[in-house]
């Protein structure tokens, strides 16, 4: 799981996202809610980074490839929140992040770039199966460390999904 | 395969498309996904914008589109459409591009034209 690069971003947007639930009007008007998880979901951030040299935004373009477009999750570096004391979502969480949408490069000037991405969340720790068909595993394809927010030696949790008869 | 014309365009505008992929998400926010490819990216957009262009380039540029039949046929970019990046950030081993729309040309000052070219990836066979 690679992190996102450590770039200090020009803008940031963060929406907070809601908790699963589903609200129900009975007849005489009374609104019933529903929660159906317990941690939020579709917390989005869209950051922009203005100016970037051509090597700083091939990290963004390589960490995106790297994470196979939309379809792997990944932690944020401290840059990110830079202006933070405390991050809104901590840096090592059970939530981790993954791209909402593709970047868009744009030229700014000469061999200047301008990268907007927008991310998600992803709620890793009651099972988050990913499924990676297109290619055999003989070691784990996921690893997620969770302990209580803190950094662990081992991993806690361990997922491991292969294509059919591979384990 | 037609080559697009070797201009250097004014904005440029890339969009890296994504990896086939279906996700599944529960009602609780928990989600399954499945990749169908990890190699290669589907819907990558390019966007070129050309200001101020003479006749003959915009010809060039409409020619093109009427050899390709449109968004029918994919073809290859050459160098000067990356003008400004040291190395091209999508191969041309791996991608060809299609047109994705109808060019919209605007006339400027008299003899000039802008143009707008959207161009979508198509992988390579």
């Amino acid at each position: 799981m690679d992190t996102f690069p450590a770039l200090v971003p020009n803008s940031r947007v963060f929406t907070t996202g809601d908790v699963p639930r589903t609200l129900t009007v009975a007849l005489d008007g009374n609104t019933y809610a529903y929660r159906q998880g317990s941690r939020r979901v579709n917390q989005t951030l869209e950051l922009s980074f203005v100016c970037l040299t051509e090597t700083q935004m091939n990290l963004i373009k390589n960490h995106y490839f790297s994470c196979k477009g939309t379809f792997d999750i990944f932690f944020l570096s401290a840059e990110i929140w830079k202006d933070y004391v405390t991050p809104p979502i901590p840096l090592l969480s059970d939530y981790a992040w993954r791209y909402l949408d593709t970047p868009t490069i744009t030229d700014d000037a000469v061999d200047r770039f301008t990268v907007e991405v927008a991310l998600q969340t992803i709620p890793i720790d009651t099972g988050d199966l990913v499924f990676d068909a297109g290619a055999a595993g003989s070691s784990p394809q996921r690893t997620y460390i969770l302990d209580a927010g803190a950094a662990a030696a081992s991993p806690a949790r361990d997922y491991t999904i292969s294509p059919p008869g591979a384990l | 395969m037609a080559t697009f014309p070797a201009l250097k365009p004014n904005n440029r505008s890339l969009s890296l498309g994504d990896y086939p992929q279906q996700e599944y998400v529960g009602t609780n926010g928990v989600s399954i996904r499945f990749l169908y490819n990890s190699v290669q990216r589907t819907e990558q957009t390019l966007t070129l914008e050309y200001r101020s262009l003479p006749e003959s380039d915009i010809n060039a540029i409409y020619n093109h589109y009427e050899t390709q039949q449109g968004s029918l046929i994919p073809f290859a970019l050459p160098a000067a459409v990356w003008a400004g990046y040291s190395s091209v950030p999508i191969s041309v081993l791996d991608y060809e591009w299609r047109y994705a729309g109808p060019l919209s040309i605007t006339p400027t000052v008299p003899g000039r034209f802008s143009v707008t070219v959207e161009l979508e990836s198509n992988i390579l066979p």
